[in-house]
C-alpha cells in the first residue's frame, strides 16, 4: 500500500465560478418554488386551511341560526349562497363544512401514515417472522376493494354508536384502511437501504444503529411519507365526501360537503336549486385539486427521477 | 390463496356479527312470539359459540348455501346472479373504452412529452383525478337529462319498459351512456397516468439507445421494442382494474339507479340484509383475488425474466 | 499510407439547455483509416461519448450539431444526410457498442432475435438465413453453444458474454468502423482482456476500423495505433500511439502518463493533476486546461491555442510548446 502524502491533496481551483453547495433540501425546495402550479396549489390549500380554522369567525351567520322567512332562497345579498330547507344560510354551512371534511382528511392521514410507517418500518427492519406476519396482515386487508370495505364496515360501526360519533368512525375507517400502500413502500425502502452501499458504509465507520435509523434511513424515507401523506389527504377527502354523500360518513345538521351534495339526491332539488348542490361539488374538486397540485410537486421536487 | 381466503372469510363474518340487530328480527314477522323468536333463534344457532357459528356458515357456503336475502326473499345466489349481470353489462364497455383509450394516449404521451397532446392529457387527468365521481355524475344528469333532455335521468331501462331484442338493446345502451361516461372518466384519469409512467421508463433506458444504433425505424423502436416492455406493468394493470371497476361503479350505479352489484351492496348494508352483505363482501374479496393472480399470471407471461412457480 | 475511411473536420456539438449552453464538442478533427484502431481518451465529461454519438447521428435534442461541422463516411457527408440515409448507414456501415452491456439488451427479446433483426433490416435476409447467420457471429465471438444461447434471454448470460453479443451484432453487417464507447469500463479485469483481445483478433479478421472511446490508458496502450487526447471539448493533442506514451507533449497528456503507476519504479505517492475538469456551462478564457496547468503563461489564460503540428504526425495544441519546445 502506498503512502499518500498531505501535500497531494488535491485544490480546487474552480473559484471563479463561485458554485454554493446546497443540501437536498435545500434543492429540493428550489426545485418546488419554480413549480408554479404547485404553488398555486400550495396556497389555495393554506386559504382554504385558513378558511376553515376562521370559520366561526368570517361565516355571516351562525350555523344553527335558522330564518323561517327565507326558506330555500336563492343566492342574494344577504345570503350570498342562498339557503336551505331549513333556513340556514348556506355560505355558513360551508365554511363549517370545510372544517369537517378538512378535519377528517387531516386526521385519517394521519392515521393511516403512523400505521403504515410503524408496519412496514417494522417489517423492513425486523425481517424474518416479523416481516412475515406484518405482510399477511397487508395481504389481508388490500384483498378488499376499499370502497366497499369502507362502506361495509362505516355502516356496521355506525349503526351501533350514537350519531355524534360518525364523525370519528369516518376517520377511523378511512386510516385503517389506508395505510397498506405506505407500509408496502416504506417496508421496500428500509429493505434497500439495509443493503445499500451507504448503510455499509455506515457501519464500517462504526456508526450506531441508532444513528443509522436516525440520520440516514429516516431522512430517506421522509420524502416518501411526505408525498404520500399529502396525496393521501386528497384521497381521505374524497371517500369522506362520497361516504357523507351515501349517508354513511358524517351526518347532518352536521354539515360537510359531501352530505350538503345529499341534497341532489331529492329530484326536485337537483333540478331547481343548483345552490344547494353544486358549491359542495365544486368545492370539494377545488380542494383535492389543489393538494394533487401540491402533492404531485412536492413528489417531483423531492425525487425529480420520477418526472 | 387459501388461507388467505379463510382469514377474509372470518374477518367478514366477524364484522357482520358486529352489527346491531339480528337476523331472527328481520326473518320473521315482527308480531312472532318469543317461543318463535326462540325457535327461530334455535335454527339459526345464534346462541351457539362464535366459532361454531363460523363454521356452520362456512359449511354453508361451501355448499353453495348462501341464505336468503331478506330485502329481495329470494335466495342470495339469484339476487347475486341477476344483479352481477349488470353491473357486467356497465362495466365491460368501461373497461374496454378506458384501455382502448388510455394505451394509444399513453404511448404518445410519453413519446412526445410536453407537447400540448401530453399537456392536454396531464390536465385532463388531473381533473378526472380530482373530479368526485357522484358530483360528475349528478352534473351529468343535470346537464344531459334535465336540462337538455337527451338522455335518460336514471335507471337501465325505461320504467315499465317490456321491450325485447334490438329496441331492448338500444335502450340499454342508451341509459349506459352517461353512468359510462361518468365512469370511463375517471378510471382514464389515473390508467393514462399510469401507462404514460411505465412507457416514460423504458423510453429511457439503454437497449431503446441500442435499437435506434441498430439502424431501426423510430416506429419499430418504439412500438416494438419500448412498447413490449411498457407491456408488463400495462398487464398488472389489467389484472388489477377488474376490481378497480367493480367496486368504483358502487357510486355510479347508486346516483343513477343502475340495478347492479353496487347499489345491491349499498340497499344490503342499509337495509341490515346481512346474508346478502357477507356474500358481496366475500364475492368482492375472491374477485380481488383473482385479479391480482391474473395480474400475476399476465406479468409471468410477458416478462422472460419471470419464473412461473 | 491506407485511404481515410471516416473523416472528422470542426465537429461541433452544443445542448441547449436552460442553464446556458453546453459546448459538450467544441471543434474536433480526427481521421480514421480502414483496418486502425483511433482510441479517444479523456476524463469523464470531455466530451469523448458525445463525439461518438455525434459520428452514429444519435444526438438528441437539445443537443445538436453545428452548421460548418462536417463528417465524412466513405466521402459522403453525413451531417447532411435525411434521417432514412441515416439509419441504413447506422447498424450496418457504422456500428456502435456501448458502455453498459447489462442494460443494452432488450431483455424481452431473444438473443437471436436481437441479432437476426439487423441481418433482415440491412441485408434483407430471411429469418432462416438470418437465424443461422446468427448463429455463426455467435461462435465468431467465442460464446460456447451458440445453438442453444440463440434462444435464450439476456438475462440468462453474464455481462461478459452481453458485451460479446453486442459485438456480434454490431458486426453482423460487416461495418467499416465500429465505434465502441467505453466497452470493457463495466467488465471485470480478466474478461476486459477477453473482450479487447477478442476486438483485435476481429478487427484483424474483417479488416474494421474501430473507434474506441476510453479513459483507461492501459486500453489505449493495448488498442490503438493512433490516439486523439481529449479535455473541455477540444482535442489537444493527437499522435501514434507508441510516439505519444515515449514523448507526450500536452501537459495534460504529460500528467495522465505520469498518473500510471510503473512496475519499475519505486514511489511511494503517485502523481495527480491538481484541480477538477470545468463546469462546461463556465469554460475559461483561454486554454481550458490553464488553471490545472503547471506551465501556464499570461497568454495561456487569455487566448484559445489551437491545433497544430509540432513534429511530423504529431499534433499539439498548447502555446507553451508551440513556441518554445517543452
Amino acid at each position: 500500500m502506498l503512502k499518500t502524502n498531505d501535500t497531494a491533496v488535491a485544490v480546487d481551483v474552480n473559484k471563479a465560478q463561485n458554485e454554493s453547495i446546497e443540501g437536498p433540501w435545500q434543492m429540493a425546495w428550489k426545485r418546488f418554488r419554480k413549480n408554479k402550479l404547485a404553488m398555486a396549489g400550495g396556497i389555495i390549500l393554506i386559504l382554504l386551511i385558513l378558511g376553515a380554522v376562521f370559520a366561526p369567525l368570517i361565516s355571516p351567520y351562525t350555523l344553527d341560526h335558522m330564518d323561517y322567512t327565507q326558506i330555500n332562497k336563492p343566492p342574494s345579498a344577504q345570503h350570498w349562497l342562498g339557503t336551505d330547507q331549513l333556513g340556514r344560510d348556506y355560505l355558513t354551512r360551508m365554511l363549517h363544512g370545510s372544517r369537517i371534511s378538512l378535519q377528517v382528511g387531516v386526521f385519517a392521514v394521519l392515521i393511516s401514515v403512523v400505521l403504515g410507517s410503524l408496519i412496514g418500518g417494522i417489517a423492513g427492519y425486523y425481517g424474518g417472522w416479523v416481516d412475515n406476519l406484518c405482510m399477511r396482515i397487508v395481504e389481508i386487508v388490500m384483498s378488499f376493494p376499499f370502497l366497499p370495505l369502507a362502506i361495509t364496515v362505516s355502516a356496521v360501526v355506525g349503526a351501533r354508536l350514537p350519531a355524534e360519533f360518525k364523525m370519528y368512525i369516518t376517520m377511523m375507517v378511512i386510516g385503517l384502511l389506508s395505510w397498506t400502500g405506505l407500509a408496502r413502500m416504506i417496508r421496500g425502502q428500509i429493505l434497500s437501504l439495509r443493503e445499500q452501499e451507504f448503510m455499509q458504509a455506515a457501519k464500517a465507520l462504526g456508526l450506531s444503529d441508532k444513528r443509522i435509523i436516525l440520520k440516514h434511513l429516516l431522512p430517506n424515507t421522509v420524502a416518501y411519507i411526505i408525498v404520500s401523506a399529502t396525496l393521501g389527504m386528497a384521497g381521505a377527502i374524497m371517500t369522506e365526501s362520497a361516504l357523507s354523500f351515501l349517508g354513511l360518513g358524517v351526518a347532518p345538521p352536521t354539515p360537510t360537503w359531501g352530505n350538503m351534495v345529499q341534497n341532489a339526491r331529492d329530484f326536485y332539488i337537483l333540478t331547481n336549486r343548483p345552490w344547494l348542490w353544486m358549491p359542495p361539488g365544486i368545492a370539494i374538486f377545488l380542494t383535492v385539486m389543489s393538494i394533487n397540485l401540491l402533492g404531485d410537486g412536492l413528489r417531483d421536487a423531492l425525487d425529480p427521477k420520477t418526472k | 390463496m387459501i388461507p388467505v381466503i379463510l382469514v377474509i372469510s372470518m374477518c367478514i363474518f366477524g364484522i357482520i356479527k358486529l352489527a346491531p340487530g339480528s337476523p331472527v328480527g328481520t326473518n320473521l314477522d315482527p308480531r312472532a312470539t318469543p317461543e318463535q323468536k326462540a325457535i327461530e333463534r334455535e335454527r339459526l344457532g345464534l346462541d351457539d359459540p362464535m366459532h361454531i357459528q363460523y363454521a356452520k356458515w362456512l359449511g354453508r357456503v361451501a355448499e353453495g348455501d348462501l341464505g336468503k336475502s331478506f330485502i329481495y326473499q329470494k335466495p342470495v345466489k339469484d339476487v347475486i346472479g341477476t344483479y352481477l349481470k349488470n353491473t357486467f353489462i356497465l362495466n365491460i364497455p368501461v373497461f374496454i373504452l378506458a384501455f382502448g383509450i388510455s394505451i394509444p394516449v399513453g404511448i404518445h404521451s410519453a413519446v412526445k412529452r410536453y407537447s400540448v397532446f401530453d399537456n392536454f392529457w396531464t390536465v385532463f387527468s388531473l381533473i378526472g383525478l380530482s373530479l368526485p365521481s357522484f358530483f360528475f355524475g349528478l352534473l351529468l344528469i343535470y346537464t344531459f337529462a334535465v336540462k337538455l333532455k337527451i338522455l335518460p335521468i336514471n335507471g337501465m331501462i325505461e320504467a315499465g319498459s317490456d321491450s325485447t331484442g334490438f329496441a331492448y338493446a338500444l335502450e340499454v345502451t342508451k341509459h349506459m351512456v352517461l353512468p359510462g361516461i361518468v365512469m370511463t372518466i375517471g378510471s382514464l384519469a389515473s390508467y393514462v397516468r399510469y401507462t404514460r409512467n411505465g412507457m416514460l421508463e423504458v423510453i429511457h433506458q439503454d437497449y431503446i439507445r441500442t435499437a435506434r444504433a441498430k439502424g431501426l425505424n423510430e416506429k419499430v423502436v418504439i412500438y416494438k421494442h419500448a412498447f413490449r416492455n411498457a407491456l408488463l406493468p400495462i398487464v398488472t394493470l389489467l389484472g388489477y382494474s377488474l376490481i378497480f371497476l367493480l367496486s368504483g361503479s358502487v357510486i355510479t350505479e347508486s346516483i343513477f339507479n343502475w340495478p347492479g352489484m353496487g347499489r345491491v351492496l349499498l340497499e344490503s348494508v342499509t337495509m341490515r340484509d346481512y346474508n346478502l352483505m357477507m356474500a358481496i363482501m366475500m364475492l368482492y374479496a375472491i374477485l380481488t383475488l383473482i385479479g391480482n393472480l391474473l395480474a400475476d399470471i399476465g406479468y409471468a407471461l410477458v416478462d422472460p425474466r419471470v419464473k412461473v412457480d | 499510407m491506407s485511404k481515410n475511411i471516416l473523416e472528422v473536420k470542426d465537429l461541433r456539438t452544443h445542448f441547449f439547455t436552460d442553464k446556458g449552453v453546453v459546448k459538450a464538442v467544441d471543434g474536433v478533427s480526427f481521421n480514421i483509416q480502414a483496418g486502425k484502431t483511433l482510441c479517444v481518451v479523456g476524463e469523464s465529461g470531455c466530451g469523448k461519448s458525445v463525439t461518438s454519438m455525434s459520428v452514429m447521428g444519435l444526438v438528441s435534442k437539445p443537443g445538436k450539431i453545428l452548421d460548418g461541422s462536417s463528417i465524412t463516411y466513405m466521402g459522403t457527408e453525413l451531417t447532411k444526410m435525411s434521417d432514412d440515409q441515416y439509419r441504413a448507414v447506422r447498424g450496418n456501415e457504422i456500428s456502435m457498442i456501448f458502455q453498459e452491456p447489462m442494460t443494452s439488451l432488450n431483455p424481452v427479446f431473444k438473443i437471436g432475435f436481437q441479432i437476426s433483426e439487423v441481418l433482415m433490416l440491412h441485408k434483407d435476409m430471411s429469418e432462416e438465413q438470418a437465424h443461422q447467420r446468427s448463429i455463426d457471429l455467435l461462435n465468431m465471438v467465442g460464446i460456447p453453444r451458440a445453438e442453444a444461447i440463440v434462444n435464450e434471454y439476456p438475462h440468462q448470460l453474464s455481462g461478459g458474454m452481453r458485451q460479446r453479443v453486442m459485438i456480434a451484432m454490431a458486426l453482423a453487417c460487416e461495418p467499416k468502423v465500429l465505434v465502441a464507447d467505453e466497452p470493457t469500463t463495466a467488465l471485470d479485469v480478466t474478461i476486459q482482456a477477453q473482450i479487447l483481445e477478442l476486438m483485435n483478433d476481429l478487427k484483424v479478421k474483417t479488416n474494421t476500423a474501430i473507434m474506441m472511446i476510453t479513459h483507461d490508458l492501459g486500453v489505449v496502450a493495448e488498442m490503438a495505433d493512433y490516439v486523439v487526447v481529449m479535455y473541455a471539448g477540444k482535442v489537444v493533442e493527437e499522435a501514434e500511439v507508441k510516439e505519444l506514451y515515449a514523448t507526450p507533449k500536452h501537459p495534460y497528456t504529460v500528467g495522465l502518463i505520469n498518473s500510471i503507476p510503473k512496475l519499475d519504479e519505486d514511489r511511494e505517492v503517485l502523481d495527480s493533476i491538481e484541480g477538477s475538469v470545468p463546469n462546461p456551462l463556465y469554460l475559461p478564457e483561454g486554454c481550458a486546461f490553464a488553471p490545472r496547468c503547471k506551465f501556464a503563461v499570461d497568454k495561456c489564460r487569455k487566448e484559445r491555442p489551437e491545433l497544430k503540428e509540432v513534429k511530423p504526425g504529431h499534433k499539439v495544441s498548447c502555446f507553451v510548446v508551440q513556441e518554445g519546445q517543452a
